[in-house]
């Protein structure tokens, strides 16, 4: 559950118009306290996949689906991963219960996500029910080896256990979430230091002004 | 674009906003906090580093145990395998040096020595040549291995006050001697320090890496079943699954529970009663020691074949070392002999030369000259060249110093102060600098500016003084001339003329020499005339005063010192003249008849006539005559 504010908007639109400087050094300091999260997301990456998964490597070629799916399963490239692990500053679209991110940390990309959440529901991996069936679902994949589920969400253990940031079963993953648990609100706590900072300073020099 | 995100920070109203804040900052630092407690002992990281550290320690300790022990096998002494494990695992508890390092140096030098006994005497020599020195085990056993075969060299960093020929012809016995004997008791008394207790504590705990990582590696043989070490991988990722799946179990039996002190109660209370995890852990314990493959070693010849084999390979090296102590002292015999052969060469050639200078023409002339009758000093000279002709050095040497110690007092005088042990080189050195000295002091002197001539100015001082005197003189001889009417001055009433009759003293006894002031001093005397106070005339150059004598100038007189020598015997007859008794103090009457000059004109010049005859250094005394 994020932490929700009020007037950080504003704040910040009155900070573009009146005092840039405080807007890109109240930027400045978010930077740093989300680039250290993420950066402790990127170090969990390993340069190549986990485990015994090694057909899994990206070598290049176009992951094709077998199931007549849009995209195929992706495969899994250290850089790719890396590289969707950032951060924004920006404000993002409402949701449907009104809420807008003012910052945020992404996992962006697609196989982030998967290295990210594998085993979330099923810690020891899906049961598979084996090709006879259509198409898997959520309860059963369709792999033929009893054992995928296992080793696979195993493989990804080896990259760090399932960790959880707040008391949702959603915030547990194993790079961001991880990374924001172990961070210890640190995160948290210097972007609101560093709101405060520039509302102060702000309020500051406008009753100066006031004054003159 | 996956919906991974973390939100930092929404907007939309404020939903109990610090209190969302504290909530999850609370619950986050006590999960961090439990996580801390257990993830350290339980972490699945922490374990995995763990055992491929002990794996990675037993394999490399593995490998180089097998490397001994072919050595071993190699020099024949396979049968010592036990032994010398045994020994190198007693020596590693007791000094605190790894294993790692003793096998290597056990290994050089029982590859050349040949036996386990001499090895182990050395092993432990080094040992303690390591601890003094600062330097490894390794390599103080190389050079030790070195030093058995010969080569000695390598022992002379450890400063044993041995030279190098020394260490040459020493055998290698004595050497261990000398060795044992300085280097004893080092290694017990770097073990009472707390750097050896650290070491002692390292080794144990090295010696616990490799045994777990024996034990590992056991259980991956195991797991790994019929299909052998291939099977090992597979193994190994079953058993980490398995702790992996133990502490996961254990963390999140912990974790899910929403009510964290209960969980924790449950905990302690097992910890609290610890049979309950003991009992099982103790019969895995039991079951694992069962399991541990056996291990035989070498051939199992039995103790009575070993002995023999032992006592075999100890007259072996015996025999080898006795062969290398021969030739050491073959090799030293033949560099004596050598030698020998070299000094005596040397003495025949010195001999050849001292025959030959017999027909030497140099030498046959010196010695012709010293027969000669010559001077002490020309004679010492001459057997010095004769010295240095026969290249003996020391007589050459001792008459130099004679010849220069009789040049001792010429030598003085240049300045030069002899020291005993100067030798010719040191003598000319001095002479050189004295002579720049001298030299340097010359040209100073002969470009100092010269000096004017103090006299210069006397000839013009000295003419006004006597101008001035004579004046006085004139004054006070015109006083008594003036008679009655007069004054005493002389003077023209007033005007301050000082007085004087300025009658030339010559010139009323009808002298004819022409005068010639020479100051250029003009009086002025009523009636117009101009009187010379001088009353001088020159002589032959030489200026004369009627009533004084010409003044022989003295030898070296410039012709100006001699004018004023001649000017000054004027003056003091001058001033002898003022009085009857001639430098008697002067008697001034004074008789005043009549007003002729003003009080103040006659005190004035009475005054400054006084003065004048003070300056000239006569006393003058004062009487009062009542008038």
């Amino acid at each position: 559950m994020p932490v929700v504010v009020q007037g950080v908007p504003e704040l910040k639109k009155a900070l573009r118009n009146f005092a840039p400087d405080l807007l890109k050094e109240m930027n400045t300091e978010i930077k740093v306290a989300l680039k250290e999260v993420t950066d402790a997301a990127k170090a969990k990456v390993p340069g190549q996949a986990p485990g015994r998964l090694y057909n899994w490597n990206d070598d290049g070629t176009e992951a094709v689906s077998r199931t007549s799916r849009e995209r195929g399963f992706p495969k899994y490239n250290a850089r790719v991963i890396r590289r969707g692990l950032t951060y924004s500053l920006g404000r993002s679209r409402r949701n449907r219960q009104g809420f807008s991110s003012l910052y945020s940390l992404l996992n962006k990309s697609a196989v982030g996500a998967i290295v990210e959440t594998s085993g979330r529901l099923n810690a020891y991996g899906r049961p598979q029910a084996g090709n006879h069936h259509s198409k898997n679902t959520k309860e059963y994949g369709a792999s033929n080896n009893p054992e995928a589920g296992r080793m696979f969400v195993g493989s990804m253990n080896g990259i760090g256990a399932l960790k959880q940031y707040d008391k949702f079963a959603r915030g547990k993953g194993r790079l961001l979430y991880a990374a924001y648990a172990e961070n210890n609100g640190k995160a948290l706590d210097a972007t609101f230091r560093a709101i405060d900072k520039a509302s102060k300073a702000l309020k500051q020099r406008s009753t100066v002004r006031k004054a003159a | 674009m996956s919906n991974i995100r973390i939100d930092i920070a929404s907007e939309f109203k404020d939903k109990g906003f610090k209190q969302a804040e504290k909530a999850t900052t609370g619950l986050n630092r006590q999960m961090v906090a439990l996580g801390k407690t257990l993830g350290a002992t339980l972490s699945v990281r922490a374990i995995t580093q763990f055992g491929k550290a002990s794996v990675r320690a037993f394999s490399e300790d593995q490998q180089a145990a097998i490397r001994l022990t072919k050595s071993l096998e190699n020099l024949g002494l396979a049968f010592e395998n036990t032994r010398v494990t045994e020994f190198i695992a007693d020596l590693e508890r007791t000094s605190g040096v790894l294993d790692d390092s003793l096998r290597p140096a056990m290994q050089s030098l029982l590859m050349t020595t040949g036996s386990v006994t001499r090895s182990q005497e050395l092993l432990t020599l080094a040992l303690e040549m390591s601890r003094a020195s600062g330097r490894d085990v390794a390599t103080v056993s190389k050079d030790l291995a070195r030093a058995y075969v010969g080569q000695t060299r390598g022992l002379a960093k450890y400063n044993i006050g041995l030279s190098v020929t020394e260490l040459r012809t020493k055998s290698f016995t004595e050497l261990q001697q000398i060795l044992t004997q300085q280097f004893t008791g080092q290694n017990a008394a770097y073990l009472e320090t707390y750097a050896g207790r650290v070491g002692v504590l390292n080794v144990a705990y090295a010696n616990m890496q490799e045994t777990i990582g024996e034990g590992l590696v056991d259980a991956f043989t195991i797991l790994s079943g019929d299909s052998g070490i291939g099977g090992g991988v597979k193994a190994m990722d079953l058993f980490a699954e398995k702790i992996a799946d133990v502490t996961r179990g254990i963390a999140t039996l912990i974790a899910s529970g929403s009510d964290l002190r209960k969980y924790f109660t449950t905990v302690f209370g097992l910890l609290r009663n610890p049979e309950n995890l003991l009992a099982p852990l103790r019969g895995i314990a039991n079951l694992g020691r069962e399991s541990k493959p056996l291990f035989f070693p070498g051939s199992g010849q039995g103790a009575k074949k070993e002995e023999e084999q032992r006592r075999r390979a100890e007259r072996e090296a015996a025999r080898r070392a006795k062969q290398l102590a021969e030739l050491q002292k073959r090799t030293a015999a033949a560099q004596a002999k050598t030698e020998k052969e070299r000094m005596k060469r040397e003495r025949e050639i010195m001999m050849l030369k001292r025959a030959g200078t017999v027909f030497d023409l140099d030498a046959i002339q010196l010695v012709a000259a010293l027969q000669n009758r010559v001077t002490e000093e020309n004679r010492l000279r001459l057997t010095a060249l004769l010295a240095i002709q026969n290249d003996n050095a020391e007589a050459a040497d001792k008459l130099t110093q004679a010849v220069l110690m009789l040049n001792k007092p010429a030598l003085e005088n240049l300045g030069i102060t002899l020291k005993t042990g100067d030798n010719a080189v040191d003598v000319i050195n001095k002479i050189i600098n004295a002579q720049t000295r001298l030299f340097l002091l010359n040209t100073g002197i002969a470009n100092l500016p010269k000096a004017k001539n103090p006299f210069e100015d006397w000839d013009s001082i000295l003419d006004r003084l006597l101008g001035k005197i004579n004046a006085i003189k004139n004054a006070i001889a015109g006083f008594g001339q003036q008679g009655a009417g007069g004054g005493g001055g002389g003077g023209a009433g007033g005007g301050g003329n000082r007085g004087g009759t300025g009658s030339n003293q010559g010139a009323t006894g009808g002298n004819n020499v022409t005068v010639t002031d020479p100051s250029g001093v003009a009086i002025q005397i009523p009636g117009g005339n101009v009187a010379n106070p001088f009353n001088t005339f020159t002589v032959n150059g030489a200026t004369i005063i009627a009533n004084s004598g010409v003044v022989t100038p003295n030898a070296g007189d410039t012709p100006n010192e001699a004018a004023a020598r001649q000017r000054i015997a004027d003056i003091f007859a001058t001033i002898g003249t003022f009085g009857a008794g001639g430098f008697n103090p002067a008697n001034v009457t004074v008789n005043v008849a009549g007003n002729v000059m003003s009080n103040d004109d006659l005190i004035q010049v009475i005054t400054e006539g006084l003065y004048n005859i003070q300056k000239s250094g006569q006393a003058i005394t004062f009487n009062a005559v009542a008038l």
